[in-house]
């Protein structure tokens, strides 16, 4: 679910500067130093959250993992949004701007 | 000056004033660090306290290599609360629970409530940002000759070394990579052998999870294990990105294992 007024089409993200992250056998690990909490993505999260990491934006991120996965983007968008989603809650991903 | 008593393995200098303060001097040796200790009190009994908590990792001096700390001793507002750490532009401020200090990489100095379990809680949270910056990690842990046992509070780790003479610890204990790989520190920071452990090091050869169920550890289970139990306070990015990378280094070269204790299946 997307969270009450993000839309994630129209905006621009970034990680949180706390987060240190590191890439382990493939998968990344990211702790958020204020809160030292360890997170883990899997195979999908990793894929995506490198995206986000080297500056891929919403729709490039979108196109890219309906690629990379061989399905649809209404399909690769639910997957998207609702990881985004989860960073978003735990402070991992923040919102620079609205582009509206 | 005044007089300096000297004892088997610890140099404590008593200076008189004319207002019945006294000066502690001690020079610990802790790991790979060297933390000069200043105390200002009027307590002779916790100058006792302090001799006998650290006496097996004081040293008589150190070279010029050493991180001083100086403090004053002040009942305050009590030691309630919980400890933070704040960044400030130099350095962090430590505070809450009888501690109020300032650190930075070159020196801590402050004031901390007369207990000598408050000190040891500074000491630790010092520790824990220097040994960092050396390469090392601090992890709430028990160690024998080549074996690391970590887990929370209750989970096994005195069990695992109370008969065993060659301890390195019960609680705390400090692990740093050098040439060759990982070794394990004892630290003056234990739980029920307080005074009995030795300052030495070992080589690290196995990491035990007692939270987790025996047998054997993947890469990352155990680098999550092992960043779980570490002891760090604060919270910059630079310093999380080394312990992720010493937990890798370690959960790499070294074989893990779970040990969970069966009696403590319930309880964990």
């Amino acid at each position: 679910m997307m969270p009450a007024g993000i839309d994630f089409k129209n905006s621009t993200y970034r990680l949180n500067r706390d987060i240190a992250a590191r890439l382990v056998d493939g998968s990344y690990y990211a702790v958020d130093s204020r809160q030292q909490i360890l997170h883990s993505f899997n195979e999908t999260g990793t894929y995506i959250y490198t995206k986000i990491a080297a500056g891929s934006g919403y729709s490039g991120i979108l196109k890219a993992l309906s690629d990379e996965y061989d399905i649809s983007e209404e399909n690769a968008e639910k997957d998207l949004q609702g990881f985004m989603t989860g960073l978003i809650e735990k402070g991992i991903l923040v919102t620079v701007e609205n582009k509206h | 000056m005044g007089g300096v008593r000297r004892d088997n393995d610890t140099v404590l200098n008593s200076v008189s004033s004319g207002i019945r303060k006294i000066s502690i001097e001690i020079n610990l040796d802790i790991s790979v660090l060297r933390l000069k200790v200043a105390i200002e009190s009027a307590d002779e009994d916790f100058a006792a306290a302090l001799k006998i908590r650290y006496s097996r990792f004081t040293v008589d001096s150190f070279g010029s290599d050493y991180h001083p700390v100086r403090l004053k001793l002040e009942a305050g507002s009590g030691y309630s609360g919980s400890i933070s750490t704040k960044e400030t532009r130099t350095g962090w401020n430590i505070t809450g629970r009888g501690i109020d200090v300032e650190h930075s990489d070159s020196s801590t100095c402050g004031s901390i409530f007369p207990d000598i379990h408050i000190l040891d809680s500074l000491f630790r949270i010092i520790c824990s940002r220097l040994l960092v910056a050396k390469g090392g990690i601090l992890i709430h842990a028990a160690g024998i000759e080549g074996d690391v046992y970590t887990g929370p509070a209750g989970s096994g780790k005195t069990t695992s070394v109370r008969d065993r003479d060659d301890m390195l610890g019960d609680d705390i204990i400090a692990l740093k990579k050098e040439k060759g790989g990982w070794y394990i520190y004892s630290t003056p920071f234990t739980g029920e052998f307080e005074g009995r452990v030795m300052k030495r090091n070992e080589k690290l050869e196995r990491l035990y999870l007692l939270s987790m169920p025996e047998g054997k550890l993947g890469k990352t289970e155990l680098m999550r294990g092992i960043l779980k139990n570490t002891l760090y306070f604060f919270s910059d990015k630079d310093s999380h990105e080394r312990l992720m990378e010493y937990s890798e280094d370690l959960a790499s070269g070294i074989p893990g294992y779970g040990a969970l204790k069966e009696h403590l299946k319930r309880v964990i």
